[in-house]
Protein backbone atom coordinates (compact mmCIF):
# COMPACT_ATOMS: atom_id res chain seq x y z
CA UNK A 1 0.00 0.00 0.00
CA UNK A 2 1.47 3.29 -0.80
CA UNK A 3 -1.32 5.39 0.83
CA UNK A 4 -3.22 5.20 4.67
CA UNK A 5 -6.65 5.90 5.46
CA UNK A 6 -9.70 6.23 6.14
CA UNK A 7 -9.25 5.99 9.84
CA UNK A 8 -11.71 6.32 12.50
CA UNK A 9 -12.28 9.71 13.40
CA UNK A 10 -15.29 11.80 13.96
CA UNK A 11 -17.65 13.43 12.88
CA UNK A 12 -16.09 11.48 9.77
CA UNK A 13 -14.04 8.98 8.80
CA UNK A 14 -10.94 10.84 7.78
CA UNK A 15 -9.77 11.95 4.98
CA UNK A 16 -13.13 12.60 3.53
CA UNK A 17 -11.44 11.62 0.25
CA UNK A 18 -11.00 8.39 1.65
CA UNK A 19 -6.99 8.08 1.82
CA UNK A 20 -3.68 9.71 1.28
CA UNK A 21 0.11 9.51 0.57
CA UNK A 22 2.50 10.36 3.61
CA UNK A 23 3.74 12.08 0.71
CA UNK A 24 1.08 14.45 0.68
CA UNK A 25 0.72 14.56 3.98
CA UNK A 26 2.56 16.85 7.18
CA UNK A 27 2.77 16.38 10.38
CA UNK A 28 2.35 19.83 12.02
CA UNK A 29 3.68 20.20 15.90
CA UNK A 30 2.33 22.85 17.12
CA UNK A 31 4.45 24.97 19.87
CA UNK A 32 5.96 22.50 21.86
CA UNK A 33 8.16 24.56 23.69
CA UNK A 34 9.57 25.01 27.13
CA UNK A 35 7.63 28.19 27.67
CA UNK A 36 4.47 26.20 27.13
CA UNK A 37 5.40 23.09 28.84
CA UNK A 38 8.52 22.94 30.25
CA UNK A 39 9.74 23.99 34.07
CA UNK A 40 10.29 27.44 34.66
CA UNK A 41 8.25 28.33 31.22
CA UNK A 42 5.50 30.81 30.09
CA UNK A 43 2.80 28.64 31.32
CA UNK A 44 4.49 27.55 34.29
CA UNK A 45 4.82 31.65 35.57
CA UNK A 46 1.27 32.32 34.75
CA UNK A 47 0.58 29.22 37.47
CA UNK A 48 -1.27 26.42 35.26
CA UNK A 49 -0.55 23.03 36.11
CA UNK A 50 2.08 22.10 33.46
CA UNK A 51 0.81 18.18 33.65
CA UNK A 52 -2.12 19.72 31.20
CA UNK A 53 0.37 20.92 28.50
CA UNK A 54 2.19 17.92 29.09
CA UNK A 55 -0.05 14.92 29.05
CA UNK A 56 -0.06 15.15 25.02
CA UNK A 57 3.78 14.57 24.42
CA UNK A 58 4.37 10.80 24.93
CA UNK A 59 1.71 9.93 22.48
CA UNK A 60 3.35 12.78 20.49
CA UNK A 61 6.35 10.74 20.30
CA UNK A 62 5.04 7.56 19.00
CA UNK A 63 3.33 9.67 16.36
CA UNK A 64 6.13 11.68 15.30
CA UNK A 65 8.49 8.17 15.18
CA UNK A 66 5.79 6.63 13.00
CA UNK A 67 5.13 9.80 10.74
CA UNK A 68 8.98 9.70 10.19
CA UNK A 69 9.14 6.70 8.97
CA UNK A 70 6.09 6.62 6.61
CA UNK A 71 8.54 9.47 4.97
CA UNK A 72 5.82 12.60 6.03
CA UNK A 73 7.06 15.86 6.05
CA UNK A 74 7.74 17.07 9.49
CA UNK A 75 6.59 20.48 10.53
CA UNK A 76 7.46 22.08 14.19
CA UNK A 77 6.27 25.63 15.21
CA UNK A 78 7.50 27.87 17.82
CA UNK A 79 5.72 30.96 18.79
CA UNK A 80 8.13 34.09 19.66
CA UNK A 81 9.26 37.74 19.25
CA UNK A 82 12.58 39.43 18.39
CA UNK A 83 14.80 40.65 21.01
CA UNK A 84 13.65 43.50 20.44
CA UNK A 85 9.97 42.88 20.76
CA UNK A 86 9.92 44.82 17.05
CA UNK A 87 7.21 42.29 16.18
CA UNK A 88 5.13 42.23 19.40
CA UNK A 89 2.08 44.63 18.90
CA UNK A 90 1.57 46.70 22.25
CA UNK A 91 -1.68 45.38 23.92
CA UNK A 92 0.08 41.45 23.57
CA UNK A 93 2.92 42.73 25.70
CA UNK A 94 1.05 44.67 27.92
CA UNK A 95 -1.63 41.64 28.35
CA UNK A 96 1.37 39.33 29.24
CA UNK A 97 2.83 42.11 31.64
CA UNK A 98 -0.65 42.15 33.81
CA UNK A 99 -0.74 38.31 34.35
CA UNK A 100 3.10 38.81 35.73
CA UNK A 101 4.86 36.89 32.58
CA UNK A 102 6.33 39.49 30.34
CA UNK A 103 7.20 38.53 27.18
CA UNK A 104 10.99 39.75 27.03
CA UNK A 105 11.06 39.99 30.64
CA UNK A 106 13.63 37.54 32.46
CA UNK A 107 12.21 34.28 33.46
CA UNK A 108 13.78 30.91 34.71
CA UNK A 109 14.59 30.07 31.42
CA UNK A 110 15.72 33.29 29.64
CA UNK A 111 13.58 36.07 28.62
CA UNK A 112 9.89 34.95 28.19
CA UNK A 113 8.59 34.33 24.57
CA UNK A 114 11.80 35.68 22.97
CA UNK A 115 13.66 34.14 20.09
CA UNK A 116 16.28 31.87 20.83
CA UNK A 117 16.26 31.44 24.36
CA UNK A 118 16.26 28.25 26.92
CA UNK A 119 12.34 28.85 27.18
CA UNK A 120 11.20 28.76 23.29
CA UNK A 121 13.29 26.09 21.95
CA UNK A 122 11.46 23.10 21.59
CA UNK A 123 11.36 20.36 24.68
CA UNK A 124 13.67 17.49 23.76
CA UNK A 125 10.73 14.87 23.94
CA UNK A 126 9.95 16.00 20.40
CA UNK A 127 12.63 18.20 18.84
CA UNK A 128 13.31 18.72 15.45
CA UNK A 129 15.54 16.50 13.41
CA UNK A 130 17.98 18.07 11.29
CA UNK A 131 16.29 19.09 7.94
CA UNK A 132 12.83 19.43 9.46
CA UNK A 133 11.09 22.01 8.79
CA UNK A 134 10.94 24.69 11.71
CA UNK A 135 8.61 27.42 11.43
CA UNK A 136 8.50 31.04 13.71
CA UNK A 137 5.77 32.60 14.60
CA UNK A 138 4.92 35.85 15.86
CA UNK A 139 1.25 34.87 16.61
CA UNK A 140 -1.50 31.91 18.01
CA UNK A 141 -1.78 31.23 14.29
CA UNK A 142 1.19 29.45 12.04
CA UNK A 143 -0.05 30.75 9.00
CA UNK A 144 -0.29 34.70 9.63
CA UNK A 145 3.07 36.32 9.02
CA UNK A 146 4.97 33.17 8.52
CA UNK A 147 6.34 30.88 5.28
CA UNK A 148 4.34 27.84 6.14
CA UNK A 149 1.34 28.12 3.22
CA UNK A 150 4.35 28.17 0.81
CA UNK A 151 6.35 25.89 2.28
CA UNK A 152 3.24 23.30 2.19
CA UNK A 153 2.28 24.31 -1.25
CA UNK A 154 5.99 24.09 -2.60
CA UNK A 155 6.07 20.28 -1.47
CA UNK A 156 2.17 19.74 -2.82
CA UNK A 157 0.75 19.43 0.74
CA UNK A 158 -3.23 18.25 0.57
CA UNK A 159 -3.37 16.92 4.27
CA UNK A 160 -2.44 17.92 7.66
CA UNK A 161 -2.65 16.20 10.98
CA UNK A 162 -1.97 18.34 14.22
CA UNK A 163 -0.77 17.88 17.66
CA UNK A 164 0.60 20.38 20.15
CA UNK A 165 -0.51 22.98 22.79
CA UNK A 166 -2.81 24.44 23.63
CA UNK A 167 -5.39 22.98 21.99
CA UNK A 168 -8.08 25.97 22.34
CA UNK A 169 -5.47 28.72 21.30
CA UNK A 170 -2.60 28.32 19.18
CA UNK A 171 -3.66 24.58 17.51
CA UNK A 172 -7.24 25.99 16.85
CA UNK A 173 -5.87 29.13 15.35
CA UNK A 174 -3.61 27.23 12.74
CA UNK A 175 -6.22 24.55 11.95
CA UNK A 176 -9.02 26.92 11.60
CA UNK A 177 -6.49 28.90 9.31
CA UNK A 178 -5.76 25.19 7.57
CA UNK A 179 -8.93 24.54 6.97
CA UNK A 180 -10.06 27.87 5.60
CA UNK A 181 -6.82 27.18 3.49
CA UNK A 182 -8.03 23.86 1.78
CA UNK A 183 -6.06 21.80 3.60
CA UNK A 184 -7.48 18.82 5.09
CA UNK A 185 -7.20 18.62 8.76
CA UNK A 186 -6.96 16.11 11.69
CA UNK A 187 -6.44 16.80 15.41
CA UNK A 188 -4.57 13.94 17.30
CA UNK A 189 -7.19 14.16 20.50
CA UNK A 190 -4.23 13.13 22.93
CA UNK A 191 -1.91 14.57 21.25
CA UNK A 192 -2.68 18.27 22.76
CA UNK A 193 -3.87 19.91 25.95
CA UNK A 194 -4.55 22.91 27.06
CA UNK A 195 -4.29 25.34 30.69
CA UNK A 196 -8.10 24.55 30.92
CA UNK A 197 -10.05 20.95 30.77
CA UNK A 198 -12.72 22.79 29.92
CA UNK A 199 -11.73 24.85 26.67
CA UNK A 200 -9.88 21.32 25.63
CA UNK A 201 -13.11 19.61 25.52
CA UNK A 202 -14.73 22.57 24.05
CA UNK A 203 -12.38 23.14 21.43
CA UNK A 204 -12.61 19.35 20.13
CA UNK A 205 -16.35 19.95 19.87
CA UNK A 206 -15.66 23.35 17.81
CA UNK A 207 -13.80 21.13 15.66
CA UNK A 208 -16.39 18.08 14.95
CA UNK A 209 -19.49 20.54 15.05
CA UNK A 210 -21.51 20.42 12.07
CA UNK A 211 -20.14 17.99 10.37
CA UNK A 212 -16.53 18.79 10.72
CA UNK A 213 -16.45 22.74 9.77
CA UNK A 214 -12.74 22.67 10.54
CA UNK A 215 -11.46 18.68 10.17
CA UNK A 216 -12.10 15.88 12.53
CA UNK A 217 -10.16 14.81 15.33
CA UNK A 218 -9.08 10.96 15.84
CA UNK A 219 -6.96 9.37 18.68
CA UNK A 220 -3.53 8.80 18.03
CA UNK A 221 -3.98 5.03 18.26
CA UNK A 222 -6.47 5.52 15.30
CA UNK A 223 -3.09 6.94 13.38
CA UNK A 224 -0.89 4.10 14.12
CA UNK A 225 -3.19 1.50 13.14
CA UNK A 226 -3.22 3.34 9.89
CA UNK A 227 -0.36 4.04 9.45
CA UNK A 228 1.28 0.66 10.11
CA UNK A 229 -1.34 -1.09 7.44
CA UNK A 230 1.15 0.76 5.35
CA UNK A 231 3.39 -2.04 5.76
CA UNK A 232 7.45 -2.48 5.13
CA UNK A 233 8.17 0.90 3.54
CA UNK A 234 11.37 2.09 3.13
CA UNK A 235 12.26 5.02 4.92
CA UNK A 236 13.45 8.20 3.50
CA UNK A 237 17.17 8.40 3.83
CA UNK A 238 18.51 11.12 6.65
CA UNK B 1 -7.53 64.61 30.09
CA UNK B 2 -4.86 65.37 28.01
CA UNK B 3 -4.89 66.66 24.25
CA UNK B 4 -4.30 64.48 20.93
CA UNK B 5 -2.30 65.82 18.06
CA UNK B 6 -5.18 66.99 16.78
CA UNK B 7 -6.30 68.84 19.79
CA UNK B 8 -9.48 66.67 20.74
CA UNK B 9 -9.48 66.05 24.29
CA UNK B 10 -8.51 62.68 25.00
CA UNK B 11 -10.12 60.72 28.40
CA UNK B 12 -9.29 57.60 29.58
CA UNK B 13 -12.36 55.41 28.90
CA UNK B 14 -13.06 51.77 29.27
CA UNK B 15 -15.89 49.60 28.57
CA UNK B 16 -17.59 48.66 31.80
CA UNK B 17 -17.87 45.19 33.00
CA UNK B 18 -15.30 43.70 30.64
CA UNK B 19 -13.45 40.40 31.18
CA UNK B 20 -10.47 39.45 31.92
CA UNK B 21 -9.28 43.63 31.78
CA UNK B 22 -10.92 46.65 31.32
CA UNK B 23 -10.94 46.81 27.70
CA UNK B 24 -9.56 48.79 25.80
CA UNK B 25 -5.83 48.00 26.94
CA UNK B 26 -4.70 52.01 26.09
CA UNK B 27 -8.00 53.52 27.23
CA UNK B 28 -8.39 55.06 23.95
CA UNK B 29 -12.06 54.22 23.33
CA UNK B 30 -12.09 56.77 20.07
CA UNK B 31 -15.27 56.54 17.39
CA UNK B 32 -12.71 57.40 14.63
CA UNK B 33 -10.30 54.25 15.91
CA UNK B 34 -13.27 51.91 16.33
CA UNK B 35 -14.88 49.45 13.89
CA UNK B 36 -17.80 47.00 14.27
CA UNK B 37 -16.80 43.74 12.25
CA UNK B 38 -19.88 41.64 12.18
CA UNK B 39 -18.48 38.25 11.15
CA UNK B 40 -21.11 35.81 9.37
CA UNK B 41 -22.85 38.36 8.13
CA UNK B 42 -24.43 35.84 6.18
CA UNK B 43 -28.00 33.96 5.01
CA UNK B 44 -25.79 30.63 5.91
CA UNK B 45 -23.96 31.83 9.24
CA UNK B 46 -27.41 33.43 10.37
CA UNK B 47 -29.29 30.05 9.87
CA UNK B 48 -26.95 27.69 11.96
CA UNK B 49 -28.26 29.85 15.19
CA UNK B 50 -29.59 27.83 17.61
CA UNK B 51 -31.99 28.38 18.99
CA UNK B 52 -32.77 30.86 15.63
CA UNK B 53 -31.85 34.45 15.89
CA UNK B 54 -34.38 36.48 17.65
CA UNK B 55 -35.92 40.13 17.88
CA UNK B 56 -33.56 40.80 20.84
CA UNK B 57 -30.61 40.11 19.46
CA UNK B 58 -31.22 41.66 16.01
CA UNK B 59 -32.43 44.79 18.35
CA UNK B 60 -28.95 44.61 20.16
CA UNK B 61 -26.75 44.22 17.01
CA UNK B 62 -28.70 47.34 15.58
CA UNK B 63 -28.21 49.47 19.01
CA UNK B 64 -24.44 48.83 19.18
CA UNK B 65 -23.99 49.43 15.12
CA UNK B 66 -26.26 52.36 15.56
CA UNK B 67 -23.79 53.90 18.47
CA UNK B 68 -20.61 52.86 16.93
CA UNK B 69 -22.05 54.92 13.85
CA UNK B 70 -22.97 57.58 15.69
CA UNK B 71 -19.18 58.39 17.22
CA UNK B 72 -17.40 57.59 13.93
CA UNK B 73 -17.40 54.23 14.12
CA UNK B 74 -17.27 52.04 11.31
CA UNK B 75 -19.62 48.96 10.50
CA UNK B 76 -17.71 46.40 8.22
CA UNK B 77 -19.90 43.10 7.68
CA UNK B 78 -18.48 39.86 6.55
CA UNK B 79 -19.88 37.77 4.45
CA UNK B 80 -19.09 34.62 3.82
CA UNK B 81 -19.77 32.77 0.51
CA UNK B 82 -24.06 32.86 0.94
CA UNK B 83 -26.10 36.22 0.39
CA UNK B 84 -24.98 38.89 2.75
CA UNK B 85 -27.43 40.24 5.67
CA UNK B 86 -28.55 43.80 5.31
CA UNK B 87 -28.61 46.30 7.99
CA UNK B 88 -30.16 49.63 8.22
CA UNK B 89 -27.09 51.91 8.72
CA UNK B 90 -23.91 52.72 6.80
CA UNK B 91 -21.85 50.05 6.48
CA UNK B 92 -18.86 48.23 4.07
CA UNK B 93 -19.41 44.86 2.89
CA UNK B 94 -16.21 42.70 2.82
CA UNK B 95 -16.17 38.96 1.12
CA UNK B 96 -14.32 36.37 2.68
CA UNK B 97 -13.06 33.11 1.20
CA UNK B 98 -13.45 30.56 4.22
CA UNK B 99 -14.47 31.28 7.98
CA UNK B 100 -11.96 33.69 8.93
CA UNK B 101 -12.75 37.29 7.90
CA UNK B 102 -9.95 38.05 7.25
CA UNK B 103 -8.64 35.08 4.93
CA UNK B 104 -9.33 35.98 0.96
CA UNK B 105 -10.86 39.00 1.76
CA UNK B 106 -10.46 42.94 1.95
CA UNK B 107 -11.12 43.25 5.69
CA UNK B 108 -7.97 43.92 6.65
CA UNK B 109 -6.73 46.24 4.15
CA UNK B 110 -9.76 48.21 4.61
CA UNK B 111 -9.76 48.35 8.63
CA UNK B 112 -5.63 49.76 8.01
CA UNK B 113 -6.79 52.79 5.50
CA UNK B 114 -9.60 53.94 7.71
CA UNK B 115 -6.94 53.77 11.01
CA UNK B 116 -9.02 51.52 12.77
CA UNK B 117 -7.34 50.01 15.65
CA UNK B 118 -9.92 48.90 18.15
CA UNK B 119 -12.28 46.19 17.10
CA UNK B 120 -15.47 45.45 18.53
CA UNK B 121 -16.37 41.91 17.15
CA UNK B 122 -19.65 40.35 16.77
CA UNK B 123 -22.19 38.92 14.50
CA UNK B 124 -23.30 35.15 13.81
CA UNK B 125 -21.11 32.21 14.58
CA UNK B 126 -19.84 33.17 17.35
CA UNK B 127 -17.68 29.72 17.81
CA UNK B 128 -17.58 29.70 14.18
CA UNK B 129 -16.94 33.02 12.04
CA UNK B 130 -16.39 35.58 14.81
CA UNK B 131 -14.13 33.76 16.55
CA UNK B 132 -12.23 32.97 13.56
CA UNK B 133 -11.92 36.28 12.59
CA UNK B 134 -10.91 37.79 16.39
CA UNK B 135 -8.21 35.39 16.65
CA UNK B 136 -6.89 36.35 13.35
CA UNK B 137 -7.46 40.47 13.69
CA UNK B 138 -5.64 39.62 17.90
CA UNK B 139 -2.51 37.89 15.57
CA UNK B 140 -2.59 41.49 13.28
CA UNK B 141 -2.38 43.82 16.79
CA UNK B 142 -6.01 44.52 16.60
CA UNK B 143 -7.15 45.57 20.28
CA UNK B 144 -10.33 42.98 20.14
CA UNK B 145 -13.56 43.43 22.48
CA UNK B 146 -15.85 40.27 21.80
CA UNK B 147 -19.27 41.54 22.29
CA UNK B 148 -20.90 38.23 23.66
CA UNK B 149 -24.60 39.08 23.63
CA UNK B 150 -24.33 40.40 20.04
CA UNK B 151 -23.34 37.41 18.82
CA UNK B 152 -25.16 33.77 18.08
CA UNK B 153 -24.35 30.78 18.21
CA UNK B 154 -24.92 27.04 17.34
CA UNK B 155 -25.06 25.63 20.89
CA UNK B 156 -24.94 27.81 24.47
CA UNK B 157 -22.24 25.71 25.73
CA UNK B 158 -20.22 26.73 22.58
CA UNK B 159 -21.36 30.27 23.31
CA UNK B 160 -20.22 29.86 27.17
CA UNK B 161 -16.97 28.12 25.84
CA UNK B 162 -16.00 30.23 23.10
CA UNK B 163 -16.01 33.72 25.29
CA UNK B 164 -13.73 31.77 28.22
CA UNK B 165 -11.42 30.87 26.18
CA UNK B 166 -10.88 34.90 24.96
CA UNK B 167 -9.77 35.12 28.65
CA UNK B 168 -8.07 32.45 29.34
CA UNK B 169 -4.03 33.98 30.32
CA UNK B 170 -4.84 37.53 30.78
CA UNK B 171 -6.77 37.85 27.73
CA UNK B 172 -5.04 36.04 25.27
CA UNK B 173 -7.35 37.22 22.16
CA UNK B 174 -8.70 40.65 23.80
CA UNK B 175 -11.76 40.66 26.07
CA UNK B 176 -15.47 40.07 26.42
CA UNK B 177 -17.95 42.65 26.99
CA UNK B 178 -21.64 43.89 26.35
CA UNK B 179 -23.33 45.69 24.35
CA UNK B 180 -25.06 48.43 26.65
CA UNK B 181 -21.96 48.65 28.54
CA UNK B 182 -20.03 49.43 24.91
CA UNK B 183 -23.08 51.82 24.42
CA UNK B 184 -22.56 53.39 27.21
CA UNK B 185 -18.90 53.88 26.97
CA UNK B 186 -19.20 55.61 23.65
CA UNK B 187 -21.34 58.27 25.17
CA UNK B 188 -19.30 58.67 27.92
CA UNK B 189 -16.69 59.50 25.63
CA UNK B 190 -18.53 61.82 23.67
CA UNK B 191 -19.84 64.22 26.67
CA UNK B 192 -17.02 66.89 26.27
CA UNK B 193 -18.75 66.77 21.85
CA UNK B 194 -21.96 67.92 20.77
CA UNK B 195 -24.62 65.29 20.81
CA UNK B 196 -24.34 62.25 19.09
CA UNK B 197 -26.36 61.66 15.63
CA UNK B 198 -29.61 59.95 16.84
CA UNK B 199 -30.21 56.54 14.44
CA UNK B 200 -33.19 58.18 12.86
CA UNK B 201 -30.96 60.61 11.50
CA UNK B 202 -28.07 58.13 11.00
Amino acid sequence: MTTFGPLDARPYAWPYDGSVDPARTALVNIDWQTDFCGPGGYVDAMGYDLNLTRSGLEPTQRVLAACRAAGMLIVHTREGHLPDLSDCPPNKLWRSQQIGAGIGDAGPCGRILIRGEEGWDIVPEVAPLPGEVVIDKPGKGAFYATELDLVLRTKAITHLIFTGITTDVCVHTTMREANDRGFECLLLEDCTGATDVGNYEAALHMVTMQGGVFGAVASSAALLDSLAALGARPTVAG
Amino acid sequence: MTASSTGTPVVDVWVAGTEPYAWPYDARLDGHHLALVLAGWDEGWRGRAVPAVDAPLAQRLLHLATAVVAHGGLVVAVAHGSAHLSISLPHRVVSAAGVDGFYGSALDPLLRGEGRTHLLVAGHGLEGPVHSTLRSANDRGYECLLVTDACSALTDDLADASAKTVTMSGGIFGAVGRVDAVVDALALHDLSRPAPVTAQEA
